[in-house]
């Protein structure tokens, strides 16, 4: 029996691995593909339109099937972890998107009146005048989605990733104590989304600390 | 080789998923009839005066929070079992999702009351105002204004989720996809197919919320809906126009295009 619960636990790696991956490729993407959406273009507004309701309209575990099953009908195969990773990527990116944009909209118009009236160019703008305020007003909700992508991960393992939920899954297969097995994965996911609500909390009051503008 | 034939031919599997499609809709329903007022009975426990019965409301809220939506399923419905608790694989799913739905509007339901200001409560209480009036007449419809839009998104996340219940054989639109798929081997299309089905739903319903905010939030000042001049070109046409440019008044006249 601990056989089988560090079997579960030596599965963190990969949940860990997913949503670290997914989260930073989100977190580093999802700013240049926000951009899409303050375009002046129709056309390009409409891009990000589309990109971010069609991933956000769908299921997660619809796109994963897609991703996994699916393209074997067009005749790619990938490997379970591969289709995994791809997917929680893109979701990460459209949903960081989205934060990033409410993110920018929640700055009061003030900001950009006062940054106007003192001649400060677009770029200075950006830089100095609305992506701190952005990172300071986003963070917390950033922190809420990473703990949500943590949960997210859990989906691989209906496609066969070895991830904590899939462990826990054929332990139970092979000793049938399911309710030790899955109490002790939910415990792990509640464990690992500690750290993230204290890394959230740190960095939104250093960040409210320095720019204490509203 | 057919390799884009998906593109078009997913709309043939479409009847194949509209049994389950029934399903989901009944499971999402069921799960935010129950789940919505349990979180709302659970927002005011996390409230109480007991300290015990504040502290099983906020293990309850984090546990259904902090644990995957997949691994409660599980849990309910492999691990259940051998406290000699054996549901059906829609009850367990059913359970499992209540359990979810609840967690996440308790947060939900406690953030809008708190944000209804205080001066609220102390007009109430001014006016002599019982605790079960203030909640009722004061609060509860400030609230739910509050409450309403990120509800909507809410129950369609409920909706999404019902399509993990596949993974329990139950027969909702992801298990129809699957056996059409092992069936005639074209699980691009069917996968597709299920995407339009999700998605016809999905979207529509995320618009409502985001229109209802936009209606329900009143008129904030904020960057999103700042007014096409800016104080700057303000300053320069009053200028040009050689009207005095007094400051205070130009100003006010950039705030009212913020509001309209």
């Amino acid at each position: 029996m601990a056989g089988a619960l560090l079997a579960i636990l030596e599965a963190v790696g990969l949940t860990v691995l997913l949503t670290v991956v997914a989260g930073v490729i989100g977190v580093v993407l999802g700013a240049p593909v926000m951009l899409l959406s303050r375009s002046k273009s129709a056309a390009v507004r409409a891009v990000y339109w589309t990109f971010v309701h069609m991933v956000r309209g769908v299921p997660s575990l619809v796109w994963l099937f897609i991703a996994f099953f699916g393209i074997t009908q067009i005749g790619i195969t990938l490997s379970p972890m591969a289709s995994a990773l791809i997917t929680l990527s893109v979701i990460a990116i459209a949903s960081m998107a989205e934060i990033y944009r409410g993110g920018l909209s929640a700055i009061a118009v003030g900001q950009w009146e006062a940054s106007s009236a003192l001649g400060l160019g677009r770029w200075p703008l950006f830089k100095d005048v609305l992506y701190p305020q952005l990172f300071r007003a986003v963070s917390p909700t950033v922190a809420t989605y990473l703990v949500g992508l943590l949960k997210e991960s859990a989906l691989a393992s209906t496609i066969g990733v070895a991830e904590v939920t899939f462990v826990a899954g054929q332990q139970t297969q092979f000793y049938g104590n399911g309710l030790l097995f899955f109490a002790f994965a939910g415990l792990i996911y509640l464990v690992l989304s500690l750290p993230l609500g204290v890394l959230s909390r740190t960095i939104h009051s250093r960040l409210t600390r320095r720019y204490a503008v509203l | 080789m057919n390799g884009f034939s998906w593109l078009w031919d997913w709309v043939v599997y479409l009847p194949d998923l509209l049994p389950g499609l029934w399903m989901a809709l009944f499971l999402t329903a069921v799960t935010c009839v129950i789940g919505y007022p349990l979180g709302f009975a659970l927002a005011l426990l996390t409230e109480a005066r007991n300290p015990v019965v504040r502290w099983i409301a906020v293990v309850y809220v984090e546990i259904g929070r902090g644990i995957p939506a997949l691994v409660l399923l599980y849990l309910v419905y492999r691990g259940l079992p051998q406290l000699g608790v054996l549901l059906d694989a829609v009850p367990s799913a059913l359970v499992a999702f209540i359990i979810t739905a609840s967690a996440y509007s308790t947060e939900m339901f406690r953030s809008s009351i708190a944000a209804v200001p205080r001066g609220q409560f102390q007009a109430s209480d001014a006016l002599a105002l019982s605790r079960l009036d203030t909640f009722r007449f004061v609060v509860l419809p400030q609230a739910g204004r509050i409450a309403l839009p990120p509800l909507v998104n809410q129950t369609i996340t409920i909706f999404h989720i019902t399509s993990l219940a596949s993974v329990i054989t139950v027969a909702e639109v992801m298990h129809d996809a699957y056996m059409s798929g092992a069936f005639n081997w074209q699980y691009m299309s069917v996968y597709t197919a299920a995407a339009v089905l999700y998605a016809a739903i999905a979207i529509p319903g995320a618009l409502f919320a985001g229109r209802l905010e936009k209606k329900l939030s009143g008129g904030t000042r904020k960057w999103s809906n700042r007014p096409r001049r800016t104080l700057m070109s303000r300053l320069a046409s009053a200028r040009s126009a050689g009207t005095n440019p007094n400051p205070t008044q130009q100003v006010n006249l950039s705030s009212n295009g913020a509001n309209s």
